[in-house]
């Protein structure tokens, strides 16, 4: 069987199974931030990378915009700033890790539109 | 026109437009004459355009439902698989490109470029610009306007899908040291006129399954990259972590954290694998396609293989295509006993799946350049908008035409009152 036949008997049989899939999985790679948290007081969160903690983005919360460490809420950035358990954290190599970006966009080829 | 009397008018013309590659790599590129056409022509390049991109488009629905084996066998990099199946607006691709050949009795398709194509300046703004400079009238009059408010709808259609509120981050980038890419990229951020930024590929950063970020850290909700390939993408890496760069992007899309213009679902047309399935299904006689589309297809078409046998088999001359292959690189033609006859010099994409398609010889001019009048090969580019026809224009080269190529604008034979 030729490369062509094969992949149009392949093709021939999803034809009649159209509008079968959804938008994909199975990337697994796992992500280097902090897990999200499963605190159920916000059911959406944000990461901030200025301050390397998630962000209340749950606009039905009380705690809506509201920073995330250690298991509790913080209003504001300088209430956070004053926790013990962040400013150990802030001072840490974690830290560093969470909230330096990767880069090289481009760098794989040259090639441009044509 | 004398060789020195069209130099030196060429020169002093495309001078005026200083944000334009009249010159490509140290030679001539925008030719300084107008290619006269009867307004029956455009129409009839439209025709064929509005229905090759219909067939195109409906092989994007079949594409996202085939099994990841055939994906691999069609020539996909199997890094972009899990993401072929993201649908994230109507349009299939915001701008694509067909290139067609002119025969005796009709137009052949020679490819669609749905994920990145480029001539979009020239057809749009330049060839307008050179009509009224020779008194012609411009078959790509108005598409400007349609090309700006279609860039507009799609970055407000795409941004929809992240269900954010706030008026989005938009971000247009490019290869900063390419002049056509930057230059092509920027003029789609005019045209659009909508608040965004330009920022080059190299600034911007990625806080992996979180955001893109712009230089200064602020979060990216829209990024157009009209000029920068998926199958290039896939191959960033950070230079001091190794970190995939490029895969983490498309995760971000993925996850509706980020929207990117052209979608994904562009990427997936682009593979010339993807004329092998059109052209085997016409044989087939498939009822996915209607009579019409089988009319169409086999009048518009051309013979394209996974494999040379067909050809050989025939007699028949064939071409050898990479399926991501961009401006003619690694194109080979074949005589009918399998002997290679010419070759594009650039040999970048062998590792690629490769197609075999019907030879057709594109038709010949004699036009005058800088250097005195030549002999080429002319293709036509026809774009399509939101799957619809739009602006179209000629490039002159050899019979493969190549990044060398020149562009040749193009206008109504009647003088413009």
């Amino acid at each position: 069987m030729t490369k062509t036949n094969k992949v149009l008997t392949s093709v021939s049989a999803t034809v009649f199974a159209l509008g079968m899939t959804g938008c994909g999985s199975g990337y697994e790679e796992s992500s280097s931030l902090p897990p999200e948290p499963f605190d159920d007081r916000c059911n959406e969160y944000e990461w901030d990378n200025e301050e390397g903690v998630y962000q209340c983005d749950d606009d039905s919360s009380s705690y809506y915009r509201h920073y995330y460490h250690g298991g509790s809420f913080f209003g504001n950035k300088s209430s956070l700033k004053k926790d013990s358990s962040y400013k150990n954290y802030r001072n840490s190599s974690t830290f560093q890790s969470n909230t330096t970006p990767s880069k090289g966009f481009g760098s794989g080829s040259s090639y441009s539109g044509g | 026109m004398k060789e020195q009397v069209y130099q030196t008018e060429r020169q002093a013309y495309y001078a005026k437009f200083p944000t334009f590659w009249s010159n490509l790599y140290d030679q001539e590129y925008a030719l300084y004459s107008v290619y006269e056409i009867e307004p029956e022509e455009a129409e009839d390049i439209r025709n064929v355009a509005n229905r090759v991109g219909r067939i195109f488009s409906k092989m994007a629905k079949l594409l996202r439902g085939l099994e990841k084996e055939t994906l691999l066998e069609l020539g996909y990099p199997i890094e972009t698989i899990p993401y072929l199946s993201c649908k994230e607006i109507v349009a299939e691709s915001i701008i694509s490109r067909v290139d067609l050949v002119k025969t005796n009795d009709t137009y052949k398709v020679l490819e669609i470029n749905s994920d990145t194509p480029t001539f979009i300046k020239e057809l749009f703004q330049m060839n307008g610009e050179v009509c009224k400079e020779f008194g012609r009238v411009d078959p790509n009059g108005h598409e400007e306007e349609r090309l700006g408010r279609a860039v507009k709808n799609a970055i407000f259609e795409s941004y929809q899908a992240l269900e954010k509120k706030e008026f989005p981050h938009i971000v247009f980038t490019s290869h900063d040291e390419n002049f056509e890419d930057k230059q092509t990229v920027l003029y789609l951020k005019d045209i659009c006129r909508l608040p965004s930024q330009y920022v080059p590929l190299h600034k911007l950063k990625i806080i992996e399954g979180e955001a893109l970020l712009d230089e200064e850290g602020r979060k990216i909700d829209v990024l157009y990259r009209q000029t920068f390939p998926i199958e290039s993408l896939i191959l960033d890496k950070d230079a001091e972590t190794g970190a995939s760069v490029g895969l983490q992007l498309l995760e971000l899309v993925r996850l509706k954290k980020l929207a990117i213009v052209n979608p994904l679902s562009a990427f997936l047309l682009q593979s010339k694998a993807v004329q092998a399935i059109i052209w085997g299904l016409h044989e087939q006689r498939s009822e996915f396609f209607t009579k019409e589309e089988h009319k169409w297809i086999g009048e518009y078409f051309l013979a394209t293989y996974l494999e040379p046998t067909p050809f050989l088999s025939a007699g028949k001359k064939y071409v050898e295509k990479p399926t991501f292959g961009r401006e003619g690189d690694s194109v080979k033609i074949y005589a009918p006993s399998g002997e290679k006859v010419e070759e594009d010099p650039n040999n970048s994409y062998v590792d690629y799946v490769q197609v075999y398609q019907e030879y057709v010889d594109l038709p010949k001019i004699s036009f005058q350049t800088e250097i005195g009048w030549k002999d080429g090969h002319m293709m036509i580019g026809a774009f399509l908008v939101n799957e619809q026809a739009s602006a179209f224009g000629y490039r002159l080269g050899k019979q493969i035409i190549d990044n060398l190529s020149y562009f040749m604008p193009v206008g109504f034979k009647q003088i413009k009152e």
